[in-house]
């Protein structure tokens, strides 16, 4: 009976293994390699555990003794797996073991007890987005290089407050437009002497903007700020990545190496092309209002001081030309007086030099009512403003009476109207609906920056073959004037 | 601070030397016509026929900026006379 007893139980442990192992779902062949923490923490959240205190977005995913010695990404999620919110998406580095430091939205979150959240460390490859897709909406993972710490949110908070304001400092690569989501290394920070720098670029490309015709070209570019203040010129130049994208959604790449010491500049760029890459409109940009290039400084080991200069001068003048500047002249005094505490010579001669947009714009139109607008020129400025009206007016409607008796006999009178917008319109649409069956668009769609290019470049070859031309015939007078005083 | 000074007093200059010439609101009517009127009308049926013929758009808004380019010419050599470059 004893022995019965213990077979029984021996046989509801093993039973009982089976029916619940299923349960215990395995995160990843990743997870029991991974940390995470923000400062000022100093040990890692624990899987199920409470993740609480004060602190700030400054938070630390690690990696160690990974088999895969390739790029991993990382990012913090809201909720549970399958059901989830990306909060921020990192390319974490390369290598078996690692440390990056980067900022989570953990400030812009309001977390109240219990709310759950995850931190995943996947496999930085072709299928980067899979590995998203799955944390997000479920369903099967591409396969197990990857690591979840799943946990709630504990006492405490995010040091600085939390909910509302600001934007988010990474961008999850998620959207609809094709941009460039994150490339590091980040601007200001810095990597130790003879330390490999990690390079990175994520950016999204959308589906419409690739084609037979159409395409994406990525650039990412290093330049060495310490020979020279002409990036063109500097013979420590690397061209990270420049090529075509070949395939719509997520594009990832990542590599590092290790720099001599000094100050450098990272530009990432989207380029719109065509025909594969052989042609670049620099005219059009990909998305409207939005830069198609973007810059990070970053130092390695021992600043240089003309890489301090370059940097410096490079940071100032992208915020300038960015719509900051002194409008009011009490800023200013603070910033030119040498007895304030924010003087600086630098910011104080841009102050005094650059003028604000708005307050040009306000010149600009003072000077139009009060100059231009004055006759007789007035009359041309006032032409120009007609031509410059963007409304759209409405097209006539003709009719036409035509006598439909015989000879001259006009009591019977048949009425044609012809409506012209009618007639335009209905042009314009079946332009409209003349699409390429296989990318969906239509016959403006392909050529009109071909278009475009080709007449903002004929105005201004007509421009300057004027200018040439003009100083050419300047100085044939001025030789016929030389030479009819030597005459006489 | 300085630019937009000495533009302002530019401007303001400009502006009193000028001051008692009459400003032009609209273009005059000859023989009962109104070309203000006409232009604009026209202008804005030309717009909606750009709607649907875009490259006419393109080209004429190239017209425009070489237009201004020559009226800029024109205005440089008037003020200057023969010290223009």
């Amino acid at each position: 009976m004893k022995e019965f007893s213990q077979v029984l139980i021996l046989g509801a442990l093993v039973g009982g293994f089976f029916i619940f192992a299923p349960m215990v779902r395995a995160e990843g062949n990743w997870t029991p390699n991974i940390q995470y923490y923000c400062d000022p923490q100093t040990t890692s959240v624990t899987e199920g555990g409470s993740f609480g205190g004060d602190f700030t977005d400054n938070c630390y995913y690690i990696w160690t003794g990974i088999a895969n010695t390739g790029g991993k990404d990382g990012g913090l999620f809201r909720g549970t797996v399958g059901n989830a919110t990306i909060l921020s998406g990192h390319l974490l580095g390369a290598g078996s073991s690692g440390t990056r430091n980067d900022n989570d939205p953990w400030s812009m979150e309001s977390p109240a007890t219990n709310d759950p959240y995850f931190i995943a460390v996947w496999n930085n490859n072709a299928n980067s987005a899979d590995y998203q897709d799955y944390f997000i909406n479920g369903g099967s993972p591409p396969d197990s290089d990857y690591g979840i710490i799943s946990f709630v949110f504990g006492t405490g908070g995010p040091i600085g407050g939390g909910g509302g304001g600001g934007t988010t400092t990474i961008d999850a690569c998620i959207g609809t437009d094709t941009h460039i989501c994150d490339f590091i290394p980040h601007d200001g920070t810095t990597t130790p002497s003879g330390v490999s720098v990690d390079f990175g670029l994520r950016a999204y490309i959308n589906p419409a903007d690739l084609g037979s015709i159409l395409g994406v070209r990525i650039f990412l570019h290093n330049i060495d700020q310490n020979v020279l203040l002409l990036d063109a010129f500097s013979p420590n130049d690397l061209i990270l990545f420049d090529d075509n994208a070949t395939s719509s959604g997520e594009f990832l790449f990542g590599t590092s190496t290790i720099l001599a010491d000094g100050n450098y500049r990272i530009k990432a760029c989207l380029e719109r092309t065509y025909f594969d890459g052989a042609i670049r409109n620099p005219f059009a940009n990909l998305i409207e209002g939005a830069q198609d290039c973007q810059s990070h400084q970053f130092i390695v080991g021992s600043s240089t001081f003309i890489g301090n200069l370059s940097q410096n001068i490079f940071a100032e003048n992208n915020e300038f030309f960015a719509g900051l500047s002194a409008t009011s002249s009490a800023a200013m005094a603070h910033t030119c007086s040498p007895f304030g505490g924010d003087f600086d010579i630098r910011t104080c001669l841009l102050y005094l030099f650059i003028p604000d947009g708005n307050a040009l714009n306000e010149v600009m139109e003072n000077a139009r009512i009060g100059i231009f607008s004055r006759m007789p020129w007035g009359y041309f400025t006032r032409v120009i403003t007609i031509l410059q009206n963007p409304t759209i007016g409405e097209l006539p409607t003709f009719t036409v009476n035509i006598p439909t008796g015989a000879g001259s006999d006009t009591a019977e009178l048949h009425s044609f109207e012809f409506d012209m917008a009618d007639t335009v319109a209905g042009a314009g649409t079946l332009l409209d609906s003349i699409r390429d069956p296989i990318h969906n668009v239509s016959v403006r769609d392909v050529f009109y920056p071909f278009v475009q290019l080709t007449v903002a470049l004929g105005v201004l070859l007509t421009i300057l073959s004027d200018v040439a031309g003009s100083h050419r015939h300047a100085s044939d007078g001025e030789g016929i004037a030389v030479t009819k005083r030597r005459l006489s | 601070m300085i630019v937009m000074l000495i533009l302002n007093v530019l401007v303001l200059i400009l502006g009193a030397v000028f001051s008692w010439l009459p400003q032009v609101t609209t273009l005059p009517s000859i023989v009962g016509f109104d070309i203000d009127t006409a232009l604009v009308t026209g202008v804005g049926q030309m717009h909606a026929f750009f709607v649907s013929f875009w490259p006419v758009y393109i080209m004429f808004q190239g017209f425009l900026v070489l237009m201004g380019y020559y009226a800029l010419k024109l205005a440089i050599r008037f003020f200057l006379g023969h010290r223009a470059p």
